[in-house]
C-alpha cells in the first residue's frame, strides 16, 4: 500500500486542503447546537423576536458557509483521488505491458482486468473517503465532547464515559470481525476452487462418475462458508443496537442530571438541548465512521492486490544497448533449445537445433500440442528459452532491446485478433505512418484486396470489436496484412491461414515468396499442402524435431511426416 | 419489450429462491417497520422531557422520570428488535446465496460439455461466486435498506405533521438542499 502512495505525491496540496476544508465544515456544524441554545434561552425565553430572526439567519449563514467548505473539500478530495487512480492505472497498465507471456499466463487475463477496474475503483473511492471523512468523524466526536464542556463541565462528564464506551464497542466489533472476514474469504476461495475444478476436470469427473461425491464436497464447503458468514454477520449485527443503547442511556442520564441542574439554576433549558444535540451528533458520526472503516478496509485489500501485481517482475531481463551488428548467413538459429512452461511438469520443447538462412521459407508441421507455436513464440521472445540459445541475425534474442527485436519480426498469431476501428487503423499497428499505398500493398499480398474492394468505404470500413463483422478467413487475411505492413525481416505465420481455402492459401504463399526484399518466413501449419514447398520443413512431435529437410526427403525418411501427408493427401483426394 | 420480459422472467426466478423464506421476510418487514417507528418515537419523548425542564424551580420531575422510563423501555425494545431484524436479514441473505450456489453447482455437473468448452471457466466461476454475492448484496440488502429508508421517510413525515404542519412543509422544501451537504 505504501508503495502505491507515491502516486498521490503530486496531489499533496489537494490531500491537505481536502481534509482541511472538511474540518472547517465540521467546525461550523459543531457551532449549530450552541446557536440553537441561544435561540431557546435568549430568544424564546425572553420572547425576543429580533434575536430569534438574527440567530436563524446566523444558522443559515453557517449552513451556507459549511456547504461551500464541504463542496470545496469534495472538489480537492475528488481531484486527488481521481488523479491518483489515473496515475496508478497508467502505471499498472504499463507494468502489465512489460510482463512476459510467462507472467501473463500465471496471472490470468480476468485477474488483471479485475485489478485494473474494480480494484482500482475501490482504491479510488477509498482515497476519496479517507481524505474527506477519516479525520472528520473523530473531529466531530471529540469536538462535540469539548463543546459539551463549554456548555456544562458537570454534565460533560457523561460524554467522557459514553465516547470511550462507544469507541470500545465499535473497535471490539471491528477487531473481532476483520479476521473473520478473512476467514470468509478463505472459505469462499474453497467454494471457488471446487467450482473451478469441476469445470476444468469435468471430463474426468464424469468419466469416473464422481458427480455425487463432488456435489457432497461442494455442499460441505458451501455450508461452512454460510456458517462463517452468519457468524460474522451476527457479530456485525450487534454494532447498531449496542451503540444505540449506549447513546440513549447517555441521553437519559444527561436529561436526568440536566433536570436537577436546571431546577437549581445551574443550567438553562437550551443548554440541556445543546447537550442532547451533541450526543446525537456523535451517534450519527459513529455510524458513518464504522462504514468508513469498512470501505477503507476493502480499499486496503484492493490496494494490496494491485501492489502484488506491481511486485511481479518480468522474467524478461531487457538489454537497452543495441548489440553490434553482425553479418551472418543465418537469420534465425536455435542452438539446443528447450522450453518448459512455468508450473508445467514436462518440457514443451526439447533439444531443438536448426538454422535458417536469410530469405528462406521454413515450414513447421506437427500434430496438436507438438510444440509448433511454442517454438515460434521463442523468436520474438514472448517466452525465454529454459535452456539453449535462440539467435536472430547471429545475436542472442536476450541481447536485443525488445523493441528492436520485435520490430524485425512480424508475427501473425493463431487467433486472428482485430481491434475496433477502420481497416486503415488496424493496418497501422505495425507502422504508425504507413501510407495507403503501403497498406494496399500489404493487403494485396495477404489476398485481402478483394475484401477491401467490396467495401464501399474501402480502407475506412469500420471493423467491429474483435472483428465480429468479418468472417474467419477475412480476419486471418487482415491479420497477415497487418504483419506485412511493417515489412518485417522475419515473418511468422502461426497457423494463420487455417481458415483459408486451398486456392487462397496457395495464392498467399506465392505472393509472399514474390515479395520484394529478403524476408525469412516461418509457416506453421497442420496441413502438408501449406508447407510442402518450403525450403526447410521441421517436423515436430512431442516437442522434438523428428524430421528436417525438404518435402521429398521427408516423405522418404520421416515416418511422422509421411503419416501426416498420407492422411491428408488421401482425404484431399476424396 | 423482449428484454423487459426476460428481466421479469429473471425476477420471477429470483423470487422463487426467496419464497422459501417468505415467513422470515414478512417478520423482517414487520420488525423493520417497528424499529423505524420506535426509533422515531424516541426523539419525540426526549423533546417532551426537555419541555418539562423550563427553568429554576420550574421542573416537572414526576413527568420527566415517567418519560425517561418510557424512553428507556422504547430504546431497549428498539435495540432488541433491530438486533433480531439484523439476524433475520443475515439469515435470509446467506441462505439464499447458499441455495443458489447449491443449485448452480448441481447444474454444472449436468451441463453439456459443449457449453463448458465454449464458455471460459473463469466466466462461469465468476457467475457462481461473485455475481451471486453481488446479487445478495444488491437485491436483498438493497431491499432491506430501501424498505427501512422509505418507512423512515414516511414515518418522519407523519410524526412531523403531528407536531407542526407549517414547519413540516418548510423541512420538505429544504431537504433536497441539505442532501448536497450531507455527502
Amino acid at each position: 500500500m505504501r508503495k502505491l502512495l507515491i502516486y498521490l505525491k503530486d496531489y499533496r496540496k489537494e490531500s491537505i486542503l481536502g481534509p482541511l476544508f472538511k474540518l472547517l465544515e465540521a467546525s461550523f456544524e459543531l457551532l449549530v447546537p450552541i446557536v440553537i441554545k441561544s435561540i431557546v434561552d435568549t430568544g424564546i425565553g425572553q420572547a425576543n423576536k429580533v434575536y430569534i430572526v438574527k440567530m436563524c439567519l446566523l444558522l443559515v449563514l453557517l449552513g451556507v458557509v459549511g456547504m461551500i467548505s464541504s463542496i470545496t473539500a469534495q472538489y480537492f478530495a475528488a481531484k486527488a483521488a481521481v488523479g491518483f487512480a489515473t496515475k496508478l492505472r497508467r502505471a499498472l497498465f504499463k507494468h502489465i505491458g512489460q510482463l512476459s507471456y510467462t507472467e501473463i499466463d500465471t496471472l490470468g487475463t480476468s485477474c488483471m482486468i479485475t485489478r485494473m477496474t474494480s480494484d482500482m475503483n475501490q482504491v479510488q473511492s477509498g482515497v476519496n473517503l479517507t481524505l474527506r471523512l477519516l479525520l472528520r468523524s473523530p473531529f466531530i466526536v471529540f469536538g462535540s465532547m469539548i463543546m459539551a464542556f463549554t456548555v456544562d463541565t458537570h454534565a460533560a462528564f457523561t460524554f467522557v464515559v459514553a465516547v470511550p464506551a462507544l469507541f470500545a464497542v465499535v473497535f471490539a466489533i471491528m477487531i473481532a470481525s476483520i479476521p473473520l472476514y478473512k476467514k470468509v474469504q478463505q472459505r469462499l476461495d474453497k467454494v471457488l476452487n471446487s467450482t473451478r475444478e469441476n469445470l476444468t476436470g469435468v471430463r474426468v469427473i464424469r468419466a469416473f462418475g464422481l458427480e455425487e461425491k463432488e456435489i457432497a464436497e461442494f455442499d460441505k464447503r458451501n455450508e461452512e462458508l454460510t456458517a462463517t458468514q452468519k457468524f460474522v454477520g451476527g457479530i456485525s449485527a450487534l454494532m447498531n443496537p449496542l451503540t444505540y443503547v449506549i447513546i440513549n442511556l447517555a441521553i437519559i442520564w444527561l436529561i436526568y442530571i440536566g433536570a436537577f441542574r436546571v431546577s437549581t439554576g445551574l443550567l438553562t433549558q437550551g443548554a440541556v438541548l445543546a447537550l442532547y444535540n451533541y450526543m446525537s451528533q456523535i451517534l450519527v458520526e459513529l455510524i458513518k465512521f464504522a462504514n468508513l472503516i469498512i470501505s477503507i478496509t476493502k480499499a486496503f485489500a484492493s490496494a494490496n492486490r494491485i501492489s502484488a501485481v506491481f511486485d511481479i517482475k518480468s522474467s524478461l531481463v531487457e538489454k537497452d544497448v543495441m548489440p553490434e551488428k553482425l553479418h551472418t548467413e543465418y537469420a534465425v538459429e536455435f542452438r539446443n533449445v528447450g522450453l518448459r512452461y512455468k508450473n508445467a511438469q514436462d518440457e514443451s520443447l526439447t533439444n531443438i537445433n536448426f538454422s535458417v538462412r536469410h530469405g528462406e521459407v521454413v515450414g513447421i508441421i506437427g500434430g496438436t500440442g507438438s510444440g509448433k507455436s511454442s517454438l515460434v513464440n521463442l523468436i520474438p521472445r514472448f517466452y525465454d528459452a529454459t535452456y539453449g540459445e535462440v539467435l536472430v541475425n547471429g545475436i542472442n534474442v536476450k541481447d536485443y532491446p525488445l523493441i528492436v527485436l520485435r520490430d524485425k519480426i512480424g508475427i501473425v498469431p493463431q487467433k486472428a485478433v482485430l481491434f475496433k476501428g477502420s481497416i486503415r487503423d488496424n493496418m497501422r499497428w505495425g507502422k504508425k505512418d504507413a501510407t495507403d499505398e503501403e497498406i494496399m500493398e500489404a493487403i494485396t499480398i495477404a489476398q485481402a484486396g478483394e475484401i477491401v474492394a467490396q467495401k464501399k468505404e474501402g480502407l475506412d470500413f469500420i471493423i467491429e470489436q474483435g472483428g465480429k463483422n468479418l468472417s474467419g478467413g477475412q480476419r486471418q487475411r487482415f491479420t497477415i496484412a497487418r504483419a506485412l505492413v511493417k515489412k518485417p525481416e522475419i515473418l511468422i505465420l502461426d497457423d494463420s491461414a487455417s481458415a483459408l481455402d486451398f486456392a487462397t492459401d496457395a495464392a498467399l504463399r506465392k505472393a509472399l515468396r514474390e515479395m520484394p526484399g529478403k524476408h525469412t518466413i516461418f509457416i506453421v501449419s497442420q496441413r502438408t499442402s501449406s508447407i510442402q514447398h518450403a525450403d526447410i520443413i521441421l517436423v515436430l512431435d512431442d516437442g522434438q524435431i523428428v524430421g528436417m529437410g525438404k518435402h521429398e526427403e521427408l516423405l522418404e525418411k520421416c515416418d511422422v511426416y509421411r503419416e501426416i501427408y498420407d492422411s491428408q493427401f488421401k482425404k484431399e483426394a476424396k | 419489450m423482449k428484454k423487459q420480459n426476460v428481466q421479469i422472467d429473471n425476477l420471477r426466478k429470483v423470487l422463487k429462491y426467496i419464497k422459501e423464506y417468505r415467513i422470515l421476510m414478512l417478520i423482517s418487514i414487520v420488525l423493520a417497520t417497528a424499529t423505524v417507528a420506535l426509533t422515531l418515537y424516541v426523539p419525540i419523548l426526549i423533546g417532551r422531557a426537555i419541555d418539562c425542564i423550563i427553568g429554576p424551580g420550574n421542573v416537572d420531575f414526576e413527568a420527566i422520570s415517567k418519560l425517561l422510563f418510557k424512553i428507556g423501555i422504547t430504546v431497549a425494545a428498539t435495540c432488541t428488535l433491530q438486533w433480531l431484524m439484523n439476524h433475520i436479514n443475515n439469515k435470509i441473505t446467506y441462505h439464499v446465496v447458499r441455495d443458489i450456489r447449491k443449485k448452480a453447482f448441481r447444474k454444472i455437473e449436468i451441463l453439456p460439455l459443449s457449453y463448458i468448452d465454449a464458455h471460459p471457466h473463469g466466466e462461469i466461476v465468476s457467475r457462481i461466486i461473485s455475481d451471486v454475492d453481488q446479487f445478495a448484496d444488491g437485491l436483498l440488502m438493497g431491499f432491506s435498506q430501501l424498505f427501512t429508508g422509505i418507512v423512515t421517510i414516511a414515518a418522519t413525515f407523519i410524526f412531523m405533521l403531528a407536531i407542526n404542519v407549517k414547519i413540516t412543509f418548510i423541512v420538505v422544501i429544504l431537504t433536497p438542499l441539505s442532501l448536497s451537504l450531507c455527502c
